[in-house]
């Protein structure tokens, strides 16, 4: 026993652990000092691992004709929805009317989409003419993998799935009728507003068509709740205004609970806009 | 496209805009009368759409005029009133609906002659909500009209109610 009261044959003691510590902490930072790898300039914070160079988006602005194209992106996000669930032939014996009908709003879209165009096009604007990538990605693509199932998901198809392409139709005319709405306050000249508006309350009547084939008769025309789930039920007039507030669509295989899966759909704003730089792929 | 302007649009109707305003709030407030009207006259289920389409018209009108605050008018639309009274109190059910369905599409025709016209945000913002729902409520009276086609139900090809016509 020495006079700090440690034993210095002891291997571990205070005076042996700062000796190694420190020649730790020295190699350390020679070694550091002399790799051709991790190198930062000086007062910055040394970086270890490779980082790829980001490129940023350039900037833009929600113009008119960013607004229009936009509007242009969504009705081709209609027109591949319909023509895909007109090809998974779910249409059939009571409900095969129903076909009818998703053509003719097809028909609609393609006529909304070519009068869009040509607004911007007259404009000396360059045209957008495919689907918004961003609401394939965000709604679409997860609301079909709902209905008809992704094994590498490991989504299991919906037990109703004509039901359930209903409810994503009436969403989807739904948020493009809010979209053209929630556009006249961002379009500049009036003429633009009275076009947008003049598409946008087609695709209200698109709406109120599919409320009530789900909801039918005088209980679905104004808004109810769904007695089981506290949920509102698809109403053909919801309100006095048109609403700007979040589409939500209910579809999917029910979970243990009973559940179906909630979809929330937002009119695209400037994350998901079809800027003047942004082209089809 | 053309160039963007550096100017931002008024939001406050400009004056220019409240004229075009006061005809749509007179129109609205004629409209909420004949839905009165209808409403006493209707059966059981149309008797309910038209006690809410009513209200819904109401509320129109009194938005416009908050959005007009003092420039507000305070009377409906007597020519437009007069000129439909005999239809909206009268009739079977589907003459009834049948009525209002082509009211309701002129609206929508209006309306959005109104929006291609106002300059200030917060009327076309307004407008732009009403036009939304009334092509809603065009959608169901079509079928108690008992229009079966989906032409019937979604295209509009009703002529706008202007000033001259309807004066105030």
């Amino acid at each position: 026993m020495n006079s700090n009261n440690f034993d210095m044959n002891s291997p571990v003691n205070r005076r042996r652990f700062f000796l190694t510590g420190g020649f730790a902490i020295a190699t350390t930072t020679l070694l550091a000092a002399c790799s051709k790898d991790i190198q930062s300039p000086k007062g910055a914070f040394p970086r270890i691992g490779a980082v790829p160079p980001t490129t940023g988006l350039p900037n833009a602005a929600p113009t008119d004709e960013a607004l229009l194209r936009t509007a242009t992106s969504l009705e081709f996000n209609a027109i591949d929805t319909y023509t895909k669930v007109l090809g998974l032939g779910l249409f059939t014996g009571s409900a095969a009317g129903t076909a009818a009908v998703v053509s003719r709003f097809k028909a609609d879209h393609e006529a909304h989409a070519k009068a869009l165009s040509g607004i911007i096009t007259e404009a000396k604007g360059e045209t957008f003419e495919c689907a918004n990538a961003q609401i394939n990605k965000l709604y679409i693509n997860p609301a079909l993998d709902l209905i008809l199932g992704n094994k590498e998901a490991g989504i299991a198809p919906s037990d109703t799935p004509l039901d359930d392409v209903m409810a994503l139709a009436l969403g989807l005319e739904t948020l493009a009728a809010e979209t053209y709405q929630f556009y006249v306050s961002l379009l500049s000249q009036p003429k633009l507003r009275a076009a947008a508006m003049g598409i946008g309350e087609q695709e209200s009547r698109h709406s109120a068509l599919l409320a009530q084939a789900i909801n039918p008769g005088v209980d679905g025309i104004g808004p109810s709740t769904n007695k089981t789930t506290g949920k509102p039920n698809p109403a053909a007039v919801p309100g006095a205004f048109g609403s700007l507030a979040t589409v939500s669509v209910i579809l999917g295989k029910p979970n243990e609970a009973g559940n179906k899966t909630t979809l929330n759909m937002e009119t695209p704003s400037l994350n998901s806009m079809a800027y003047e730089y942004a082209k089809c792929s | 496209m053309d160039a963007p302007t550096t100017t931002a649009p008024p939001q406050q109707p400009t004056k220019s805009d409240i004229a075009v305003l006061q005809f749509a709030q007179g129109i609205e407030l004629a409209m909420t009368a004949l839905y009165t009207k209808a409403s006493a006259a209707a059966g059981k289920d149309l008797k309910t759409v038209c006690t809410m389409f009513g209200e819904h018209h109401l509320a129109y009108a009194q938005s416009i005029a908050g959005l007009l605050g003092r420039s507000a008018i305070s009377a409906q639309n007597a020519s437009f009133y007069a000129a439909f009274i005999a239809a909206a109190a009268s009739g079977s059910d589907a003459e009834l609906a049948g009525t209002f369905l082509s009211l309701e599409n002129s609206l929508v025709k209006t309306h959005l002659g109104v929006l291609g016209t106002i300059t200030g945000t917060d009327g076309a913002q307004l407008v732009a909500s009403i036009i939304s729902t009334q092509g809603r409520h065009a959608a169901v009276l079509a079928s108690f009209a008992g229009k079966k086609g989906l032409g019937d139900i979604l295209d509009n090809a009703a002529e706008p109610f202007d000033t001259k016509t309807y004066p105030a």
